[in-house]
């Protein structure tokens, strides 16, 4: 099989692009994102990766599912501030209910 | 040794979440005829998720270069926000700052916002080994991933940024109450 090079090449360079453009124009950026608005800026980012991790649910059952289980992850963190612990507890009963009551599609 | 073991425990909720991740990312690539090593070669010198998924889509079909690299681009644009966020704290430019900002993604933006001391060098190996993680998961998708059966794996990404946003919530709670 033949590789194409194109193809990751592309990819790779689209992504450092946007890692290292604010590196380079730093001080042309930061005028426009002083740290304190950067802080709401970095945590909405991060809810819309949460928002869309929750966009591809296929049941109704799946995504109340998620939604448990996402709430156990925040309410375990928010309790305990233990990473893993939150990750695991939400994750397992996420897969275990899903693989073991026919969910999953 | 001793701060070894401790930069391994501080990475290893994303360890799980890279882990399976890569695993996915594998499968899926295996099944569209990608090799081992170019999921080896892809996941080494691009490490991002989203973009390598999208990649995903247009992988062995026709493309045009430029939509391809615009859409890469755009999907990844959220990294401007990381790069000025902690633009000042990587330090003078040399290979150890070229690799960071390399190795930027979220996961690692949100082990930099999570570490108290932001110790340089001890930054370097986290964001290294996530890149580890990220790697032999996404290799060892093609190799074993058709074997694993188990749906939902995904949630485990899904929920490590639910710990970053409960945790970058927390903080700016914590500073309005300080301001």
């Amino acid at each position: 099989m033949s590789f194409d090079l194109k193809f990751p090449f592309i990819l790779s360079l689209a992504t450092i692009t946007t890692r290292f453009l604010p590196f380079v124009f730093y001080s042309f950026l930061s005028k426009f994102l002083n740290n304190r608005i950067n802080s709401y800026i970095i945590t909405l980012l991060i809810g819309i990766l949460v928002c869309n991790g929750y966009a591809n649910f296929e049941q109704v059952n799946e995504y109340g599912l998620r939604l448990t289980s996402g709430l156990i992850v925040a309410l375990s963190y928010y309790k305990t501030r233990n990473v893993l612990l939150s990750i695991l507890s939400g994750s397992i009963l996420y897969v275990l209910v899903l693989n073991t009551t026919g969910w999953a599609l | 040794m001793k701060n070894l073991k401790s930069i391994f425990l501080f990475t290893l909720p994303v360890a799980i979440s890279y882990i399976f991740l890569g695993l996915t990312f594998g499968v899926i690539f295996a099944n569209k005829g990608g090799s081992i090593f170019e999921s080896f070669f892809i996941s080494l010198t691009t490490f991002a998720g989203a973009a390598q998924f999208y990649g995903l889509e247009i992988y062995g079909n026709d493309y045009s270069l430029i939509t391809f690299f615009l859409t890469v681009f755009f999907i990844n644009l959220r990294h401007i926000g990381y790069g000025v966020a902690i633009g000042k704290d990587f330090g003078s430019w040399g290979l150890r700052k070229i690799y960071m900002i390399f190795a930027l993604t979220d996961e690692n933006f949100g082990m930099w916002q999570l570490s108290a001391d932001k110790n340089l060098p001890k930054m370097l190996k986290v964001f290294f080994l996530n890149h580890c993680y990220w790697i032999i998961g996404c290799t060892l998708g093609v190799v074993w991933g058709s074997q694993i059966k188990l749906k939902g794996l995904d949630f485990i990404l899904t929920a490590l940024f639910i710990v970053l946003l409960v945790d970058n919530g927390l903080k700016i709670v914590k500073e309005r109450k300080v301001a």
